[in-house]
């Protein structure tokens, strides 16, 4: 009776038909698999895009290189105007509690003025290094070893 | 989201069609809703298959998958009021097997389970108990009402 009852079970068996069908789909669903992946990568890549559009920039530090010394000591400016804003030297504030943050520019040929009035007494000086610094409205400059601070007037 | 590699699907399918597909039949007893289970069977393979330990876990996965599945449909069939009808068989060819499938199909379906089980998976009544979350002393009993009820209905026959 065992080989019997095996017997009768073994005969129901699928149709191939069916299995392919079924091969087929496993086909089918791999192609979507891979659109799917596709599609959310290029969705993944295109919300980062988006979040990194809107996020607000850091408006603390200006930037740009369109910097101008205005006037200046005998080795460093004490004022300085930089993308529109004028920066006098401040000594108030302690170096150490500063983080400088990215280098903003080169000072080439830059203009120093002895008199902020008059325009025309201009003279040039080079190798001033402009940075960003980790509070507002503050500008670190590098002349050669030293490091001056310049805040917003 | 599909968890298997195509050639793991592709060999599952290979291997265990034939026994997803009777578990289906011993369930449903009709051919067409058993064809229809199989694809949905196979598909939820494809897709919630978790990687298995040995090829004795892939089995038992798949027979518990399907069992669930087709527990499922019968369930929604009551709900529904609609009689699973009991088909021909058109794949048998020789009668006495024929026969034998009608009367085991006649019987209620926890002996239809527990028979294709043992006599056909050669599982043993523990491993049966364990997929089928029943006590073994439950599964033994299944067994033995199992032929005992197809002894009365075969009468000679069942002897031979």
């Amino acid at each position: 009776m065992k080989n019997r009852i095996y017997e009768a079970f073994d005969g129901i068996k699928l149709d191939d038909d069916i299995k392919r069908r079924v091969y087929q789909s496993t086909k089918v669903d791999n192609k979507k698999r891979i659109s799917k992946y596709i599609y959310s990568t290029i969705g993944l890549i295109f919300t980062v895009c988006l979040i990194f559009y809107i996020i607000p920039k850091d408006e603390s530090v200006p930037k740009g290189n369109g910097i101008e010394i205005l006037s200046s000591t005998n080795d460093a400016p004490n004022t300085i105007l930089y993308d529109g804003n004028i920066y006098v030297m401040n000594t108030e504030l302690d170096i150490n509690d500063i983080t400088i943050g990215d280098k903003l520019g080169t000072l080439n040929q830059a203009e120093v003025y002895n008199d902020l009035a008059a325009s025309d007494d201009a003279s040039y000086s080079d190798d001033y290094e402009i940075y960003a610094s980790s509070i507002k409205d503050v500008l670190i400059v590098k002349y050669k070893d030293d490091l001056i601070m310049y805040k917003i007037q | 989201m599909l968890q298997l590699e195509i050639k793991t699907i592709e060999k599952i399918i290979d291997i265990y069609s034939n026994m997803i597909y009777r578990i289906c039949f011993v369930y449903l007893k009709n051919q067409h809703d058993a064809e229809d289970a199989y694809q949905d069977v196979a598909i939820k393979i494809m897709e919630k298959a978790p990687p298995f330990l040995n090829d004795n876990h892939e089995k038992a996965w798949i027979i518990k998958v399907t069992c669930n599945h087709c527990k499922n449909i019968l369930r929604l069939s009551k709900l529904r009021k609609q009689a699973p009808l009991i088909d021909d068989i058109h794949a048998i060819s020789n009668e006495d097997e024929q026969n034998t499938l009608e009367h085991i199909m006649n019987l209620p379906l926890q002996y239809r389970k527990v028979l294709y089980l043992y006599y056909y998976e050669g599982y043993s009544t523990k491993e049966i108990a364990s997929i089928l979350k029943r006590r073994d002393a439950t599964i033994r009993t299944w067994l033995k009402r199992a032929r005992e009820t197809l002894k009365k209905i075969m009468g000679d026959d069942y002897e031979k």
